[in-house]
């Protein structure tokens, strides 16, 4: 029920918006927000976008650039102050060093502005005196706090028992085991004490990590988010509480079962909504960056983990664009960009059925976003562009493969990933050891020249991005 | 699960790996030769006139045979009369032949850089990287368009797919040619609706128009790297002949005589006038077929050029002049 401090929040918020609106006419600001399933290259993503911004030389497909009325684009102060700045300088370096390496992966939100400046295409806003000037604000935030979004929309006993199905089957049932076990020896309805919550919370927490970090499996459906880094919430109630099956008579108050369901409501209200509110409502954009490379090399399951996942996170676009007032009062995203990364990891002649996989799962979930008003796209594109595409023969056939150096090697291969199919529904379960795509080693020299680093499709996607607001 | 023959054979192929030394890299630059079809005309049945062929081939033949007789017995008697004639007419036959020899390599190299152009044209998916270098080829002595090359080949990897790469083309290299081929049509049309408006005769301002309209077509073919000696540039002719006509029918009626007639009250009040923008706006209408013809690559769809700030152009032209 909606209390009166909520409405007054809500006109707090609303007149917030109406001055950030007035702001946005005089110096145009645009959010995007940047977030990605497990390993999807987030961090090289940001850095290879703001180099490329910043150098503007390897930018054909962005409008601007192409029509010579791209003038320069420089960081600037931050506009919140309670947030991480990017640490674009020192994944920079550590991408460009002599020995390159890939930027150490970040867990929590982090922001960077940057200011484009540029001529304007339209006439009449040529005219004006002052070149424009496009404030971007690139927002980089983990993966799991966009699927926690789905939350909002389950109740305790719904997400229980999905969660439960989900750790009955591989790969995930050896590695819940010990939760799974724990919670055959309790009953959900038995009186809460604080001691068996902790054990069972902890074990399930251990079992989302074990989950993240398992090499092979590729998981990426892990709620709640917040289990895998809590920061400063770590050991709060509100972070101590676990899926539960039904109980079997009627859970009164003081259950173990009332306790936690609580809890997961309060997770909800006080975790999931306010990154609703504080981020991913402030949001204009969103890249939403997915490694179906590595899914696809760990097999069906991490597949059908990982369509699970952006059944969730396109949910959460569920509100989109949807009228003025929403614009004042709810989320404002009109343009989803899913990527499908690491494009270098196979041939060129690959990208268009790499594309097409993506546009697969998504399809049905985005055809509902695009019924809301917001627009969705899917591209296989690569931050950092690590192999070159070769030709070799094999038993009398040309082969496109991909040339590059693998990670935790120090000559060049050459390898055949395998061939993608151009469908999910093209997947069997048979399929499984058909692609091997390596990891490769961001090459030497990289960026030397000065032109930003190389990429694969970094600027149509920017173009999708934010072309229309340097028009 | 059923799959089709493609994935199956897809799919027996399993990952591997190949030592460095045996691979090449993909998409280099295929040599283009001609021989391509050429694209396709409107099929227009003509009349097989094998007594015609035969009188005019015939005919030609004794030409040449005649001349070549006189020649040898003019070689001849100028040999009788001194050693120093003779010599100097031999010196006149052979540079004769010798000249002709040379029209004939130009004209050859004029056809076969139409023909590599149509080649261009009419290639298609054969791997954007090499496809993009091989239009970069056309223009890579140009100092002019040297700067739009190396950016070009500066910016296409290969990780573009064709489409990708032809697109790039575009933006980078060709926008430039065809700006400037533009203006060229621009000029020209003008000039034509200028001579038409202020020729005293009808005879004086169609010879006008046409010698115009030739060397528009030839600027163009040259702007865009075709230089086409004289039957390059028949055959030139022809393509855009046809290409008007089968691009230009539907709008020909609406657009040509309606903005040409009805163009407001400069019209009415000069018929000269009134004439000289419907030439001008052929004039166009020739310069921008010339320019599809020409081009190395189709034009992307949604820009085609269009007729629109040529008009807008002529249309100030009799406040020019009144």
């Amino acid at each position: 029920m909606a209390g009166l401090g909520d409405w007054a929040d809500a006109g707090r918020d609303a007149l917030g918006r109406i001055g950030e609106a007035a702001r946005g006419l005089l110096a145009p600001e645009l959010r995007l927000g940047v977030t990605g399933l497990r390993r999807s290259g987030k961090t090289v993503f940001v850095t290879s976008v703001l180099d490329n911004l910043l150098k503007a030389g390897r930018l054909p497909f962005l409008d601007a650039v192409a029509e010579g009325r791209y003038r320069a684009a420089q960081l600037r102060p931050q506009p919140d102050w309670a947030v991480p700045r990017f640490a674009y300088e020192r994944h920079l370096a550590a991408l460009t060093a002599a020995e390159p390496d890939w930027p150490a992966a970040t867990s929590a939100v982090s922001e960077i502005r940057l200011a484009v400046r540029f001529e304007s295409g339209s006439m009449i806003r040529r005219n004006l005196p002052a070149a424009p000037t496009l404030t971007l604000d690139i927002v980089d935030y983990p993966g799991e706090w966009l699927i926690d979004l789905g939350l909002l929309d389950q109740d305790f006993e719904t997400w229980s028992r999905t969660t439960l199905d989900l750790a009955a089957r591989e790969p995930r049932r050896s590695l819940a085991a010990e939760w799974v076990a724990a919670l055959a020896g309790t009953d959900p309805a038995a009186p809460f004490s604080e001691g068996e919550g902790r054990r069972l919370g902890d074990l399930y927490a251990s079992y989302l990590r074990a989950c993240r970090d398992a090499p092979t499996a590729h998981l990426s459906l892990l709620q709640p988010g917040r289990f895998l880094e809590p920061g400063e919430l770590e050991g709060s109630p509100m972070l101590t509480f676990c899926p539960l099956p039904a109980a079997a008579g009627r859970a009164g108050r003081g259950s173990l079962h009332a306790t936690f369901s609580a809890r997961f409501e309060a997770y909800k209200r006080k975790v999931v909504q306010v990154f609703f509110a504080e981020h991913f409502r402030r949001l204009d954009r969103q890249v939403v960056l997915v490694d179906l490379l590595g899914a696809l090399n760990a097999g069906p399951a991490a597949l059908d983990d990982m369509r699970a996942a952006l059944d969730q996170i396109l949910g959460a676009f569920r509100h989109g664009r949807a009228g003025w007032l929403a614009r004042l009062t709810g989320g404002r995203i009109d343009r989803v960009l899913f990527a499908a990364t690491k494009a270098d990891h196979v041939a060129s002649n690959q990208h268009g059925n790499l594309k097409s996989l993506l546009a697969g799962f998504v399809a049905e979930r985005a055809r509902a976003v695009r019924f809301q008003g917001a627009e969705v796209e899917c591209m296989a594109l690569a931050a950092v562009k690590c192999t070159e595409t070769v030709t070799t023969e094999h038993d009398g056939r040309q082969l496109y493969c991909v040339q590059g150096i693998p990670l935790g090697r120090d000559r060049p291969t050459v390898l055949f990933p395998g061939e993608l199919p151009d469908h999910p529904g093209r997947i069997g379960p048979d399929d499984l050891g058909r692609f091997s795509f390596l990891s490769f080693r961001p090459p030497p020299g990289l960026g030397r020249d000065g032109r930003g680093l190389p990429n694969i499709r970094l600027d149509t996607a920017l173009q999708y991005l934010i072309g229309d607001r340097l028009a | 699960m059923s799959k089709d023959p493609e994935t199956r054979e897809a799919s027996g192929l399993l990952p591997r790996e190949f030592a460095p030394e045996q691979a090449r890299p993909a998409d280099l630059p295929a040599e283009i030769e001609g021989g391509v079809p050429a694209p396709v005309e409107p099929a227009v049945p003509r009349a097989r006139r094998w007594g015609l062929r035969l009188f005019f081939g015939s005919a030609a033949a004794l030409v040449v045979a005649s001349l070549g007789f006189d020649t040898a017995a003019l070689l001849g008697r100028a040999w009788a009369v001194s050693p120093w004639l003779g010599g100097a007419v031999g010196a006149l036959v052979i540079g004769l032949l010798l000249g002709l020899i040379g029209l004939a390599a130009g004209e050859m190299a004029g056809l076969r850089r139409l023909e590599r152009v149509e080649a261009l044209r009419a290639r298609d998916g054969e791997g954007g990287k090499a496809h993009a270098a091989a239009i970069a080829g056309l223009y890579r002595e140009r100092p002019d368009l040297r700067a739009a090359v190396d950016a070009l080949q500066r910016q296409v990897t290969d990780a573009h797919d064709e489409a990708e790469a032809m697109a790039l083309v575009d933006r980078i290299l060709m926008n430039r040619i065809d700006a400037r081929a533009y203006e060229l049509v621009l000029r020209a049309a003008r000039d034509t609706a200028l001579a038409t408006a202020v020729s005293p005769s009808a005879l004086l301002d169609a010879a006008l128009v046409v010698w115009r309209n030739l060397r528009l077509v030839r600027e163009i073919a040259t702007l865009y790297g075709i230089r086409p000696g004289w039957v390059g540039g028949v055959r030139l002719l022809r393509r855009i002949t046809a290409h008007l006509a089968v691009a230009g029918v539907a709008d020909t009626g609406s657009d040509l005589v309606v903005e040409g007639l009805g163009s407001g009250l400069a019209a009415a009040v000069s018929a000269r006038l009134g004439q000289g923008m419907v030439n001008g706006l052929l004039t166009a209408r020739i310069g921008l077929s010339a320019m599809q013809v020409c081009r190395p690559l189709p034009f992307p769809a949604g820009a085609r050029p269009s007729l629109g700030k040529i008009r807008r152009a002529l249309r100030s032209i009799p406040n020019q002049i009144l």
